[in-house]
């Protein structure tokens, strides 16, 4: 049974661009008390990116995360990986997690669409075997052909999300973790990853799947939550947290004039040009 | 609020690995204060799980050679061409200016650089061993020593490369294989035990410290000069003999060079070996207990 837990988690990025590094921590040492009072955690620069998070996703969610730029939610979806550990609070993860930001874990741009299938796939834990028995279900699902023989520098931004999609979707993950990537993909391929992870949830349990397309979440999640600042502000069924959301978002359009942009959001099937690499 | 007076020092970790990455199921309770116990148990699992992962390490180390064959004649090759000029320009000028016999010191340079070659990489790649799988290690939770093995092996396989220069020499100057040469199993193994350990700890120093790398150019520069590479332990006399015998490089390259030349290393080289193997990877357990946790927040 997969689930995820999460504690009162806080998680803090330090930053350490805006400050002489070496030196800083030398000089400290050296002087001593009296400077490292001042230099410690009160004047250090630190971008709270979650903030008491308390949250349970169990067995059969399909958890859309929502929320503007910057609210927190690809750092979440990396807490749900394990691969950030909290400032503060506690975490639990059971099962095996499959996930899939901007690439794959571990692809190479100069290796050919195969390579890159052994690779990631070893990366995520199948062994030599399980792969070469999985590889027939991916070419099929990702329709590259004869395009997985030729290096991954050569695809779309939309090609690299279906091979990507393809290979995280095939290790039979407990847990699939999805970033908003998967909006660059075309009208019909979204329509096949719905009915895939449908079919995966039949099998496993959990998706998380981070984005700003409203269809994308409406399509594919039971559940969802809405970021703001680090905050869980909703936490619902997908159709009444989208509705508040809109509305809250429709609200703010008409106080602001003109209209505030959002470069990232995309509608489905438009390729995000910054994207690409 | 409660709960994080509970978790102020009370720690649950619990990870089972699955695989390389070290995942499965993990629970973590958080803040860390220091090493405990269980923050001991995620450094080791960190370790073992990353060199268990053979077929992985294996695997990315091999693509990225293969890759610098990619789309040229010879790929990691120039860098032997590169090689075998120095030596054989240095090993030109240095006999004549030291009057020593070709045939003895040419291989005792060749297979001195080959051996530096692959340290001095080892340090210098694994300082952005971290830094350069960003992408990576911002996908999965995955072993950082893994990553230092990568680079380990990638350079022990650069190192085979290499070591084609010192095989001409090897003809040239009529050595003979003895069984001291079979020494260069166990020695090189133990060189690689302690280039992980370097590896991953300059790794995540730089991953921090950004400025290491170039502290870390600048002294391996001046090492190739103090360790015995170009000159031989024995042409140091009296009290000055100490500073070949005290200098761990010295060790680690001679724990690989003497079976390439034919001889055994001295005892006092394995010893040296041992010893750092042991007390690097004490020094590691404790650096990965203390701050594993954060050095991802630092990529």
């Amino acid at each position: 049974m997969a689930k995820i837990e999460l504690n009162n988690v806080v998680a803090d990025f330090p930053i350490y661009g805006t400050q002489p590094s070496l030196r800083n921590a030398l000089f400290g040492r050296v002087v001593g008390g009296v400077v490292r009072r001042q230099s410690d955690s009160s004047s250090r620069v630190v971008v709270r990116a979650l903030e008491n998070v308390s949250l349970t996703v169990n067995h059969g969610d399909q958890l859309g995360i929502i929320g503007h730029n910057g609210a927190g939610k690809s750092t979440m979806l990396r807490v749900f990986a394990g691969i950030y550990e909290p400032s503060q609070g506690s975490i639990s993860i059971e099962g095996r997690v499959s996930p899939l930001f901007n690439s794959s874990p571990g692809l190479s741009l100069d290796d050919t669409g195969y390579e890159n299938i052994v690779t990631c796939g070893l990366l995520l834990g199948m062994s030599r075997d399980e792969i070469e028995r999985k590889t027939p279900e991916i070419e099929e699902f990702c329709e590259l052909n004869d395009y997985l023989s030729l290096p991954v520098r050569t695809y779309s931004s939309g090609m690299l999300v279906r091979l990507g999609f393809a290979i995280a979707t095939s290790i039979d993950p407990e847990i699939l973790l999805l970033d908003e990537e998967l909006g660059t993909g075309d009208a019909r391929f979204a329509a096949r990853a719905a009915k895939r992870v449908d079919s995966l949830i039949g099998r496993s349990s959990i998706m998380v799947l981070a984005s700003h397309s409203e269809d994308l979440i409406r399509k594919m999640c039971n559940r969802a939550i809405l970021l703001d600042h680090g905050r869980v502000v909703l936490d619902g069924p997908t159709d009444e947290v989208l509705e508040i959301y809109s509305r809250a978002n429709k609200d703010e359009a008409a106080n602001i004039a003109p209209p505030p942009q959002d470069t990232e959001q995309t509608e489905l099937g438009v390729p995000l040009a910054s994207r690409v690499g | 609020m409660a709960n994080r007076s509970v978790g102020g020092r009370r720690y649950q970790v619990c990870v089972k690995t699955n695989g390389p990455m070290m995942q499965g199921t993990l629970a973590l309770r958080i803040p860390h204060r220091g090493p405990t116990r269980s923050s001991y148990r995620v450094a080791l699992v960190d370790i073992f799980a990353g060199i268990g992962a053979v077929n992985i390490w294996g695997r990315l180390g091999w693509r990225e050679t293969k890759r610098r064959y990619r789309r040229t004649a010879f790929g990691p090759f120039w860098t032997t061409v590169g090689l075998a000029l120095f030596v054989t320009t240095l090993g030109f000028v240095w006999t004549n200016l030291w009057h020593r016999d070709p045939k003895v010191y040419l291989p005792y340079l060749t297979a001195g650089m080959v051996c530096w070659v692959m340290f001095s990489t080892i340090c210098t790649e694994g300082c952005l061993s971290l830094i350069v799988n960003e992408q990576l290690l911002k996908q999965l939770r995955i072993s950082y020593t893994l990553l230092a093995c990568t680079n380990v092996w990638r350079n022990a396989v650069l190192f085979l490369h290499n070591l084609t220069i010192f095989a001409l020499v090897f003809l040239y100057a009529g050595l003979s294989v003895t069984w001291a040469t079979l020494l260069i199993i166990p020695g090189f193994a133990l060189f690689c035990i302690n280039a992980v350990w370097i590896s991953l700890v300059l790794g995540t120093l730089c991953a921090r410290f950004r400025d290491v790398q170039q502290l870390v150019i600048t002294l391996l520069q001046i090492s190739m000069f103090l360790t015995p590479i170009f000159w031989t332990p024995d042409q140091l006399t009296g009290r000055t003999a100490i500073v070949a015998q005290v200098n761990p490089l010295y060790h680690l390259i001679a724990i690989i060079r003497d079976p390439l030349l034919g001889h055994a290393p001295e005892a006092s080289s394995w010893f040296a070996l041992v010893a750092m193997a042991i007390v690097g990877w004490m020094l590691t357990i404790y650096m990965l207990a203390k701050i594993r946790q954060r050095i991802i927040y630092w990529i």
